[in-house]
């Protein structure tokens, strides 16, 4: 099962590859000098001339050394390109109105040690429900597919963070303040909710279910 | 199953015996009777014998229950209530609930029924039986009829109370005493050794109350060394019992408690008191030595800064022996460490960190005034060997960022004690406030740890190279181009913490720029190989495992500033694992590395290579095979500080959990590598303690190193050099009118050294 939400897989495929490229070049230099360079005992030339109390002669190379702080940043400047964008997909102010040009509808999740408790607000069942998990004995959110959601987190207690593994949405609900997550469903299915903050002993067990509907 | 209690329907019983009958009408008849034997049919005998267990047949007669079985649909029911000895039912027929028996909706066609009873240690029981006799038509009526009768039964005496489970905690520390004691006794062989003919008791006190009084930078060195590796231990051990609890999905080795109170403890400890004490333990050794010192500025205040560490430890560790140390994880957010739900045992794990704050303060002014003003003729700061700059700039770190931290834990301290509300929400406190004080210093504190091994591998390549180390100014500026950039980068640990989006966006920003100076580091140690002649040692081979790890551990740190992967990868394994890729794979085998490179200096002996290269070997490839997997278990969505977790659901389960099957499995192989790794370290300490003994003699520059550490025989004399040694430059400067920066920075010996 794809997790992680569109966006995260997108950006993963990028660095992923980035970081094999960077990987086999720094891993090849490094098993090529390892054993070309090798010296067996007894024949060690002592190439700088190290001498104990004297500071050995400089070895450098200013063009070298450029090159290799010039393309990682060049690297490192695309790849922060490239992520600037996404950044407003998964995750932006609670106070901003929303993503442009799509209808979203606000559920309201406020964490307890240790149970979630959802609030669909104003919203038809269809839209939104909260029931029993028949199976578990979960409580369960009940959300219809295609549709754009925004959580809006709060806690009663400490910190907890709910977090939609399949969406790979997760923020912290902290007491006193309200965060939000966007949450673009559009898988079916019964989900996982669990929680991300260490939030005390039944930290592993303050689960839930996401399910959803056509 | 673990996931929630049971919700299916539970047939009737009878409940609310105390008021008389609530499942039925009616009232108690006389022509019901109740009755209570031994199973085999003899009479309840009066007296039981301890923790044994009794069959029994419990029912009734009479009333319009007592008919031929299945001449009607229900017959009747029951309720027992024991008040000591636990009940337990034998058959469908009945059922436990809140500690009662009585019967199911299977077992109401009967007029008796078969129980079991364990019998306590002492005392008198009295059992409760309360019985329905039924007419049958399923419905409450007044011709159904109960009644109620109490049997006893006393103990026969000589049974003696078990003795209570030891909590596992208790065990733990208790053995950690007892290896304690041990070390001890094994001091005292340590001193009977050196001289086994004049061994003498009078000798022994004045012996050992010189380690303990030492001012001696190489001595403090060495306690600071011995005392982070054997909280490496301890942290290890930790760690090894929470990989137990996790092998297996639904383990129940250790409860959650523990297992909430071991990661907590075995951050701290990791971190606190064993990386700090054994890098602390390097830098005295060696920082003077390098320099050309003969100790360090400020001698007793180095002792201090050592002896408030074991304080420290005990005060960190005090709650362990109730059960009740700290359990808030080791970055102790807020609220959750204000909650009253907490271990007492917090509070002791704040005040052990403020000591160790004050302890790391004292020893910042040391190493800063002691590299700063003690450095030989002819050592200006652009002849530093690169270990004393990376110390410089890791304890410029530190004392930098540390008083946010002191803050911050003399704040939760206050919260947790005299009930202030800094953190606390209800009284109008601020629970993000605490994580950006901690990671104001939490994030420059992991590289304090690092830049060390930095300096090390920087040390040790060069020499095994048999060169200069590639950039030299470079590498100085990368070392302080990263000090800099740490103290701009903490906000990406609160990326999902609630904290202002905009400042969330520059730290995305700016997280990425670590890469570059570190690139240039990992650049110039495999320049520093190009064209030299390699030699294999021991400490060679952990600085390549060093550059492979800690490459890995880069590469996956630059998953996490993007904000859209961070929601994802944020407190899953895929953080635990890069920070283990980055502080075992990087500190860790830096700090081994050190052990290997300047045990020789340290003791006057050389260690065996061969145990040295099984130990790189066996541990190289299962540390792999702990934290590789860990970032597949990350990316499926597995959380951290989670004592079970939960499997999707398949053939075996019927959870709904998140991870695929194959995530048990991969589980299992990391606890099993996470052993092999714990035990692969007896080899280096079994070559440290025979080499100690048995190892050949060391000369005074083993590896061919240049800096002054070399000069000096070993292990060196006290104080450290006889005569001070003058620095020779093999480079050419030209001379020039040095500028205000220069004038201050330069020894004011420097123009007389010149000539």
């Amino acid at each position: 099962m794809a997790v992680g939400g569109a966006s995260y897989n997108e950006l993963f495929e990028i660095f992923w590859n980035w970081s094999i490229f960077v990987g086999v070049i720094v891993f090849g230099w490094q098993l090529h000098h390892s054993f070309f360079y090798r010296s067996k005992d007894g024949e060690v030339p002592n190439i700088d001339n190290l001498k104990v109390g004297e500071f050995p002669l400089h070895y450098h190379n200013g063009k070298l050394e450029a090159a290799w702080i010039i393309a990682p940043s060049i690297l490192i400047i695309y790849l922060t390109v490239l992520i600037i964008g996404p950044t407003s997909d998964v995750w932006e102010d609670p106070d901003a109105i929303g993503v442009e040009g799509v209808d979203y509808f606000e559920v309201g999740v406020t964490g307890y040690q240790w149970y979630w408790e959802f609030d669909c607000r104003e919203l038809s069942t269809d839209l939104c429900d909260v029931g029993v998990d028949a199976d578990t004995g979960l409580t369960t959110l009940i959300l219809k597919n295609n549709t754009m959601y925004r959580i809006d987190l709060t806690s009663g207690d400490v910190t907890h963070s709910p977090y939609f593994v399949q969406w790979g949405a997760k923020e912290d609900a902290v007491p006193g303040l309200q965060t939000a997550i966007w949450l673009p469903i559009d898988l079916t299915g019964k989900f996982f909710i669990d929680c991300a903050e260490f939030c005390g002993d039944d930290h592993a067990y303050m689960t839930a279910i996401l399910e959803v509907h056509e | 199953m673990l996931l929630a209690p049971s919700m299916q329907a539970r047939p009737t019983g009878i409940s609310n015996v105390e008021t008389g009958c609530s499942c039925h009408t009616g009232s108690p008849n006389s022509e019901v009777s109740v009755f209570m034997t031994l199973a085999n049919g003899s009479a309840l005998p009066e007296t039981y014998n301890a923790a044994e267990t009794y069959s029994f047949l419990v029912g009734f007669t009479g009333g319009p229950g007592d008919v031929a079985a299945g001449t009607q649909e229900n017959m009747g029911g029951f309720n027992l209530v024991a008040t000591k000895g636990t009940l337990a039912s034998t058959d469908d027929s009945s059922q436990l609930m809140a500690g009662q028996l009585t019967h199911t909706d299977s077992g109401n066609d009967q007029t008796s029924w078969t129980v079991e009873w364990t019998s306590p240690a002492s005392g008198t029981s009295s059992f409760t039986l309360t019985v329905n006799s039924v007419n049958g038509d399923g419905s409450a009526s007044a011709d159904d009829y109960w009644a109620q009768s109490t049997f006893t039964m006393s103990s026969m005496g000589g049974g003696e109370e078990p003795l209570a489970d030891a909590d596992g905690l208790v065990v733990l520390f208790s053995a950690i005493i007892l290896v304690t004691l041990l070390l001890f006794v094994a001091i005292v062989y340590v001193f009977y050794r050196m001289n086994p003919e004049g061994f003498s008791w009078s000798a022994f006190a004045p012996w050992i109350s010189e380690w303990l009084t030492s001012t001696d930078h190489k001595k403090i060195g060495t306690l600071y060394f011995v005392a982070g590796l054997f909280y490496f231990v301890v942290g290890g051990v930790l760690a090894l019992l929470m990989r137990t609890q996790l092998a297996i999905p639904g383990n129940d080795f250790l409860t959650k408690d523990e297992y909430n109170q071991f990661f907590t403890l075995h951050g701290t400890i990791m971190i606190f008191l064993a990386a700090m004490p054994m890098i602390n333990g390097f830098a005295n050794w060696i920082v003077p030595l390098q320099i050309g010192a003969k100790d360090l500025a400020f001698p007793r205040i180095n002792a201090m800064a050592f002896w408030l560490n074991p304080v420290a430890s005990v005060l960190i560790m005090s709650g362990i022996f109730s059960g009740n140390a700290a359990d808030v994880g080791w970055t102790g957010y807020q609220p959750i460490t204000g909650w009253v739900g907490t271990h007492t045992g917090a509070t002791f794990w704040i005040a052990g960190q403020i000591m160790l704050v004050a302890s790391s303060t004292l020893a910042g002014i040391n190493f800063i005034t002691t590299i700063a003003g003690m450095r030989a003729p002819g050592m200006g700061w652009m002849q530093m060997p690169l270990f004393t700059w990376s110390i410089l700039v890791s304890i410029m770190c530190l004392f930098i960022s540390i008083p946010a931290f002191g803050i911050g834990l003399i704040e939760a301290f206050l919260d947790r004690t005299v009930a202030t509300s800094f953190f606390n929400v209800s009284a109008g406190g601020d629970p993000v406030l605490w994580s950006h004080l901690f990671w104001y210093f939490g994030h420059p504190e992991v590289y304090v740890v690092i830049l060390p091994a930095f300096g090390i591998v920087s040390e040790v390549l060069a020499t095994s190279a048999r060169r200069a180390i590639f950039g030299y100014r470079s590498m100085v500026f990368a070392l302080a181009g990263i000090g800099f950039v740490s103290f701009i980068v903490y906000g990406h640990h609160m990326l999902t913490s609630g904290m202002s989006p905009a400042l969330r966006f520059v730290m995305m920003l700016t997280t990425m720029a670590v890469a570059v100076p570190t690139g240039i580091k990992i650049f110039n140690w495999l320049k520093t190989m190009h064209g030299g002649s390699l030699v294999y040692r021991t400490h060679t081979l952990w600085a390549l495992g060093f550059l492979i790890t800690f490459t890995l551990g880069g590469i996956s740190g630059m998953f996490f500033p993007a904000i859209s992967m961070n929601t994802h990868l944020h407190e899953t394994y895929f953080v635990v694992a890069h920070f283990h890729y980055v502080l075992v794979g990087g500190v860790v085998f830096g700090l081994f590395s050190a052990i290997y490179y300047w045990y020789p200096k340290m003791t006057g002996r050389m260690m065996n290579e061969r145990l040295g290269v099984i130990h790189f070997l066996i541990a190289f490839i299962s540390y792999n095979g702990i934290f590789w997997p860990m970032h597949k278990l990350g990316l499926w969505g597995m959380t951290r500080r989670h004592h079970t977790y939960f499997m999707q659901a398949n053939e075996y389960s019927d959870v709904i959990g998140t991870l695929p099957p194959e995530a048990a499995g991969w589980n299992m192989f990391i606890t099993i590598n996470a052993f092999i790794f714990g035990l692969s370290s007896l080899f280096m300490v079994i070559n440290m303690v025979v080499s100690l003994i048995k190892g050949q003699k060391a000369p005074a520059d083993p590896w061919g190193g240049w800096s002054f550490e070399w000069l000096t025989t070993s292990p060196p004399p006290t104080p450290s050099f006889d005569e001070i040694p003058t620095l020779i430059d093999a480079n050419v400067h030209e001379e020039k009118e040095p500028n205000w920066l220069m004038r201050m920075m330069v020894p004011d010996n420097h123009e007389e050294v010149a000539k």
